[in-house]
């Protein structure tokens, strides 16, 4: 992780807006429904999930243009119908590796706002439903993971699953990006 | 009510505050030149009436204090109770505050586009056509006292005008009231999607066209099918019947025969159609972009509107008079670039009030009208437009230049640059000339950024200049950035687009071309030394550094930009096509070599390079590239010194910048003196000397350094204007290594002379 300036505007806006959005939602458990929609995937053999509410759309993998110059893990640009999308490699975001084949991976469209980003994983598992409550405090995967980007961990299936917030990943990477630029 | 209702009736009220104090802001101006017609005068105290009456409605009691304290100064002003000046001074500021507490910018456009309103009632506020009127706007700048003594076409144009724009404005302002039916608000981001979907429309467009080649194809093959049909039919006909087999296969045969038939016109026809529906496709969907493209464009006047007022103060400042002409305010363009055209313009416009044109005095000195004029004119030309500023001042002063010049060590002292290089040297980063800089266009800002400016639009910037007659800058600008034409090139597998506004142009050059000088590898192409970088090593995307090596034909993309020249060496040139550029978003929009992408026929996205980025990096990646090839050469060797002595700037300038091109450290000196002195100080591999030069000739020189016991040892080589063999044996007497004639100059003879001497 890189050393935060704390007196940067930006990097302090950051920190704003994520202290804010962490007291709105808290975590999800917290969010009215009873219970939680999530889609299971595979990265780097483990099961991680999103909640299916950040998600979009999801197609098939079909190969991705080069971007010289992008960030380690940015995989490249696909095309969906017209818009041009970023595709970005979620186990490098997470510091669990780095996806060695993209042959057969999903793409991932995420639902953050003014970003037009993907994620690859290398294989769908299941969506599964699961009751709020369920959801407990990542304690776990927390030493597994860079940073906050995991807000619960569910047992599914008698497996412990971490589930990711696609809005804090992307966010905090962009502005990362950014911060690092100026 | 509740609250929303009345943020947005607020936001209604901005909006016709806009346009209400931008018409005001022309009106007061126009009003400066003929103090004495009270149509302009009742048509301001209306527009600050209605100002007054609307701020107050919508509960804005600021706005409308304000509005009511300029009432007030209006109506002392009409009624002469108030000095002039003063009086315009304070309505002016009153604008302002007025303009700031409504939170709008001091100029540029709010963030939509008024569609036909501002199109329309701008035109109509700002210039004002009419019939007879070649869409001309005039107004004379400068003290009230300069204002009758206008220049007389100036008067009679503004006379003729003031009718007109008198119904205009009024026609606006009706507008501006009623204005539903023909026109409506929209924001941005629904004509930005508009547009986006338009090229994803002629992506598709595109890729139907494979589309009708396959149905083409298609027709072909069943063409060749009823063809070798029928041939079999021939065939069979000759062969002899065999127990009514024969005929029960002639049968089968006339009924295949039939369907083939069937399947060869209908795919016949099919083609046909897919063809034809293609091309009226074709047409409308050009059609639509166009059209969906000149939804952004905005007309010139959209920005001339902010002018007048500026020249004004500027004037009065700078204690000048100035009559500023607008031409052409009816082209459009695009509403981003235009935008983005002000502060250039701006810019140029201070220049030109304070430093071009001169003070009243001294224009009548010089037996000029004593008021200044500066024309601002738009002209469609081609695929672009033309911004021509003009002004009919003093022209740019070369002499102050070449001081300013020398003081920033960018010529020396001897140097004898051309008017024209001398006036380039302004759009140089830091030349800002530090004894013109003054309160009104020393802003720290060059004509660097202005430059820097118009390259992001894909624009260009010139100057000419007369002494004594004037400044004509000229900008070039496309009239969209959303449609670019690219050259697709491959490298390293991937397909990149450049476009073509960088690319001077594109030739193939074979491997054994390439000379490596100092682990630089350039090509000499008609009689230009030109260093070469291969663009996959530039991008990352290959470790190999050296072309050399490449087998055949090397494809070159030759990029120039200021005096810059660099061959990027592709692995193919695929070919040049109009693109839509889609932006790219967060966490790849801050890429500097990248400036967008696009998306192909077959759905492939391709990025686009922005090549003066391209340029920069591989300038930072020098070392780097030097360092490859000097490892693949396997030799290690520093940058060779050579010092050049010659009296004539010319073909000192034109051997240092055949030796720089090649990696050599060049230092240059005037004479022979000169150069020994510096012979003395640094250790040199080369000299390079003229034979005619002051205080010590190329001959005594050689001479000399042939005879100095630490420089003796260094070779010398005479290029000289004396062709004769006795001259060359003088030379060749005197020491020197190698003598070489300037009749027959040629950079590949000089350089390999060069390169022997030195010995690496």
């Amino acid at each position: 992780m890189q050393q935060l300036d704390l007196n940067d505007e930006k990097i302090r806006s950051l920190i704003n807006e994520r202290t804010k959005r962490l007291s709105e939602v808290g975590s999800i458990r917290d969010t009215y429904s009873e219970d939680l929609n999530l889609l299971c995937f595979l990265v780097k053999d483990e099961v991680w999930a999103v909640p299916i509410s950040q998600v979009k759309e999801i197609f098939p993998f079909s190969g991705a243009t080069l971007i010289p110059g992008a960030p380690g893990y940015v995989i490249g640009l696909t095309n969906l119908r017209g818009a041009v999308l970023t595709l970005v490699d979620i186990s490098q975001m997470i510091g669990v590796g780095s996806t060695d084949s993209l042959n057969g991976s999903q793409v991932i469209v995420a639902d953050v706002a003014d970003i037009d980003i993907a994620f690859v994983a290398d294989k769908l598992v299941d969506i599964v439903r699961v009751p709020r409550s369920s959801v407990e405090q990542p304690l776990w995967i927390l030493d597994k993971v860079e940073g906050d980007f995991v807000v619960g961990e569910a047992t599914i299936a008698e497996q412990l699953i971490g589930i990711l917030d696609v809005n804090r990943i992307f966010s905090s990477k962009v502005g990362d990006q950014n911060a690092g630029r100026k | 009510m509740s609250f929303d209702i009345d943020s947005s009736f607020i936001e209604t009220f901005k909006e016709e505050a806009a346009e209400r104090i931008e018409n005001l802001t022309n009106l007061l101006i126009r009003f400066e030149t003929e103090p004495d017609n009270d149509d302009i005068m009742s048509e301001i105290k209306r527009e600050a009436h209605t100002l007054k009456g609307s701020s107050k409605m919508v509960g804005l009691s600021e706005v409308s204090d304000r509005s009511h304290q300029m009432e007030n100064i209006l109506i002392e002003l009409y009624e002469k109770k108030i000095d002039h000046g003063l009086a315009m001074t304070q309505v002016f500021s009153i604008l302002d505050e007025i303009s700031e507490s409504l939170g709008f910018p001091r100029r540029g456009a709010p963030e939509e586009i008024n569609v036909a309103v501002t199109s329309e009632a701008e035109t109509g506020s700002t210039s004002g056509i009419g019939e007879g009127d070649e869409g001309v706007q005039n107004s004379a700048i400068g003290g009230p006292a300069g204002a009758s003594s206008s220049t007389g076409t100036a008067e009679a144009q503004d006379g003729a005008q003031a009718e007109n724009d008198q119904q205009e404005t009024r026609s606006a302002a009706q507008a501006g009231l009623a204005k539903s039916g023909e026109t409506m608000r929209v924001s941005i981001s629904k004509i930005d999607k508009l547009i986006n979907l338009t090229g994803e429309t002629i992506i598709y467009q595109i890729q139907s066209l494979d589309d009708v080649g396959r149905a083409d194809e298609l027709s072909r093959q069943s063409r060749r099918c009823f063809s070798s049909f029928q041939d079999l039919e021939l065939m069979l006909s000759r062969l002899g019947s065999m127990n009514g087999t024969r005929d029960a296969v002639v049968g089968q045969l006339a009924a295949l025969k039939e369907h083939l038939r069937t399947l060869n016109h209908e795919s016949l026809e099919f083609y046909r159609d897919l063809k034809s529906a293609y091309s009226k496709r074709d047409f409308l969907t050009r059609e639509l972009q166009q059209t969906a493209l000149s939804v952004r464009m905005l007309p010139v006047n959209s920005i001339y509107g902010m002018f007048p007022r500026a020249v004004r103060e500027m004037a009065q400042r700078t204690l000048k008079e100035v009559s500023l002409v607008l031409n052409g305010g009816e082209i459009e363009l695009d509403k981003k670039i235009l935008e983005s055209l002000v502060d250039p313009l701006v810019h140029i416009i201070r220049n030109a009030v304070d430093h071009g044109i001169e003070a009243p005095e001294v224009r009548m000195q010089n037996g000029k009208p004593k008021i200044g004029t500066l024309t601002i004119s738009a002209l469609q030309r081609g695929d672009h437009v033309e911004l021509i500023i003009e002004d009919d001042g003093r022209g740019i002063d070369p002499e102050k230049l070449r001081r300013v010049a020398i003081e920033k060590q960018m010529i020396r002292p001897g140097d004898e640059p051309t008017r024209e290089e001398l006036i380039n040297l302004l759009f140089r980063p830091g030349f800002s000339t530090s004894t013109m800089i003054t309160d009104i266009s020393g802003r720290g800002v060059g004509l660097d950024v202005v430059k820097k400016n118009l390259e992001e639009l894909n624009g260009t910037v010139s100057i000419v200049s007369e002494e004594g007659k004037g400044t004509t800058f000229t900008l070039k600008i496309p009239f969209t950035l959303a449609i670019t034409r690219v050259l697709f090139i491959r490298v390293s597998d991937e397909m990149f687009a450049l476009p073509t506004t960088s690319v001077e142009e594109t030739i193939r050059i074979s491997a054994d071309e390439v000379r490596t000088l100092q682990n630089k590898e350039t090509v000499h192409i008609r009689d230009n030394t030109i260093p070469l970088a291969s663009l996959s090593f530039v991008l990352g995307l290959s470790s190999e550094a050296s072309v050399k090596r490449r087998a055949g034909k090397l494809p070159l993309v030759i990029l120039r930009r200021h005096d810059q020249v660099l061959g990027l060496v592709v692995d193919e040139l695929i070919g040049e096509q109009e693109v839509v550029v889609k932006n790219l978003k967060p966490p790849v929009d801050q890429i500097k070599e990248v400036s967008g992408a696009t998306i192909l026929g077959d759905g492939t996205v391709v990025l686009i390079l922005d090549l003066s980025n391209v340029l920069e990096r591989t300038r930072g990646m020098e070392d780097q590239i030097s360092a490859a090839i000097s490892e693949a050469e396997g030799e290690k060797k520093g940058a060779a010194k050579v010092l050049i002595a010659d009296d004539s700037l010319i073909t000192r300038e034109l051997v240092r910048n055949i030796l720089v091109t090649c990696g050599f450290e060049v230092d240059v000196a005037f004479d022979g003196i000169d150069a020994f002195e510096k012979a003395l100080q640094k250790r040199y591999d080369l000299l390079l000397t003229d034979v005619n030069m002051p205080r010590l000739n190329g001959i005594d020189l050689t001479k000399k350094i042939k005879r100095d016991k630490k420089l003796g040892s260094t070779p010398v080589v005479i290029v000289s204007s004396k062709e004769s063999n006795e001259d060359r044996l003088l030379g060749i007497e005197a020491g020197a290594d190698a003598y070489i004639t300037k009749g027959n100059f040629d950079q590949g003879d000089l350089l390999e002379v060069v390169e022997r001497l030195i010995g690496r």
